[in-house]
């Protein structure tokens, strides 16, 4: 029954013309088309963030999101966020404070804190807890994963 | 999840491919409620007509009349907008606890309208002040006072076909104040348990000229206390009019109970939420 659409986006810089289903998701189109899979393949339902990546410099889950409805979009997903072989002031934090106990959530962690951080560069702990209110960490390390963003947030501001 | 996309150009190309479809059909903008509903089945579509690329439904603009925001404005778009959050805090409380920043980036003040959930945050604080929906349809378009607009859960007065362009908000005049307050069962992140959004307008002589309590989750709708409204219209507020408002707005509820809460505790919490929410827009005044 499905729709296809003709789809251009630009995915970490690279400009791509793709061919899509209506009914396939942007986390889909990343992970299947582009075979980008930092972004994670999880609840499926906007719960948990790990599909999280940009679009236009904002935070969304791609599970959700109709990737034929990113007609034009830039998207930024973790592959992307490292300059070259330069990391994100993010990435160094993230490996500074050791926030990562599994990893699984990492790239989605990430993509939300870069997003929230464009919106707030200088955010208190309390705020830094509600920017990531929507990414969920099972190992329970979020002290270390706020600490990180706290950095990382220093660091980008002292630039 | 199986379905036929159909992109719309404009709002007339939206209700031209509607009124091609056979019945079942829906409107997306964000799809943050309606995509996760498809892919659990719980609602099955056969043709999605998408809204979001429809430049003119997007953007908030400001006159002397107050604001317009297109149907296509995100919760973030709200919260980020200076002018639109420091003229109506209620609504700007609500838009920032709706989901994580994801959800708020992508959701729509339309959808949450158009959903009609009787727990949408955005929705109880628009009913606060008093929207006007400008809604368009194949026989032309009109205005819905936000307070005709639902019915029950996911059920609008909208005629097949009708979709939400714009939302205006008036301009609030003098000693106008509004808060909103919402209780879930953790802090973020979550379906309001119950909410309420209040707005007041005082006299130069510091009595309240025009009351609204609009509540969430307490009912198949959001609903106005109007009951409650009416004894704080005219009176000076003090703290045994409160109690006495916020006891009315309790019995003007009709909760259910859950698997988020019992009927019992909505009944409990609506009044704390409403003592709080005036007490609120008394203080400031």
């Amino acid at each position: 029954m499905s729709t296809t659409h003709e789809l251009n986006l630009t995915v970490n810089g690279e400009e791509w013309q793709l061919s899509v289903k209506g009914t396939e998701t942007l986390l889909e189109v990343l992970r299947k088309h582009l075979t980008l899979t930092g972004a994670k393949s999880n609840c499926l339902e906007g719960e948990c963030g790990v599909c999280a990546v940009l679009m236009n410099g904002r935070v969304v889950n791609s599970c959700i999101l109709l990737a034929a409805q990113c007609e034009g979009a830039q998207i930024t997903t973790i592959e992307g966020l490292a300059n070259g072989e330069t990391m994100h002031a993010l990435q160094t934090a993230f490996l500074n404070r050791g926030a990562v106990q599994c990893g699984y959530c990492i790239p989605g962690m990430i993509m939300t804190a870069a997003g929230y951080l464009k919106e707030n560069p200088a955010p208190t702990e309390e705020e830094i807890r509600e920017g990531l209110c929507g990414t969920l960490c099972r190992c329970t390390g979020y002290t270390k994963i706020v600490e990180a963003v706290q950095e990382a947030a220093q660091t980008m501001g002292a630039k | 999840m199986d379905f036929r996309l159909h992109s719309a150009k404009s709002a007339d190309h939206a209700l031209e491919i509607a009124a091609g479809l056979k019945e079942g059909w829906r409107y997306v903008a964000g799809g943050t409620d309606l995509v996760i509903q498809l892919r659990r089945g719980v609602r099955k579509s056969d043709d999605l007509i998408d809204l979001s690329s429809i430049a003119s439904m997007r953007g908030i603009k400001e006159d002397e009349s107050g604001f317009q925001l297109g149907a296509l404005c995100t919760h973030k778009d709200i919260e980020l907008h200076e002018g639109l959050s420091a003229a109506y805090p209620a609504l700007l409380a609500a838009a920032r606890v709706v989901g994580g920043h994801q959800i708020r980036n992508v959701g729509t003040v339309g959808g949450n309208l158009a959903n009609a959930s009787p727990a949408a945050d955005v929705a109880v604080a628009l009913l606060a002040l008093d929207a006007l929906i400008d809604v368009k349809g194949r026989s032309g378009a009109r205005v819905v006072e936000i307070d005709e607009l639902f019915v029950s859960s996911s059920k609008t007065t909208l005629a097949p076909g009708e979709l939400i362009e714009r939302v205006r908000l008036p301009r609030l005049t003098g000693e106008t104040h509004s808060a909103f307050l919402k209780v879930g069962r953790r802090k973020a992140m979550e379906i309001s348990v119950v909410s309420a959004a209040i707005c007041l307008a005082f006299g130069a002589n510091g009595v309240c000229e025009k009351a609204r309590i609009a509540l969430g989750a307490v009912g198949p709708r959001p609903l106005r206390a109007k009951a409650a409204e009416r004894l704080l219209e005219g009176a000076k507020i003090d703290a045994e009019l409160i109690a006495r408002v916020a006891a009315q707005a309790r019995a003007e509820c009709t909760p259910r109970s859950d698997p988020r809460a019992s009927a019992a505790y909505r009944s409990q919490v609506v009044e704390g939420l409403v003592k709080r929410g005036i007490s609120q827009c008394v203080r400031i005044s």
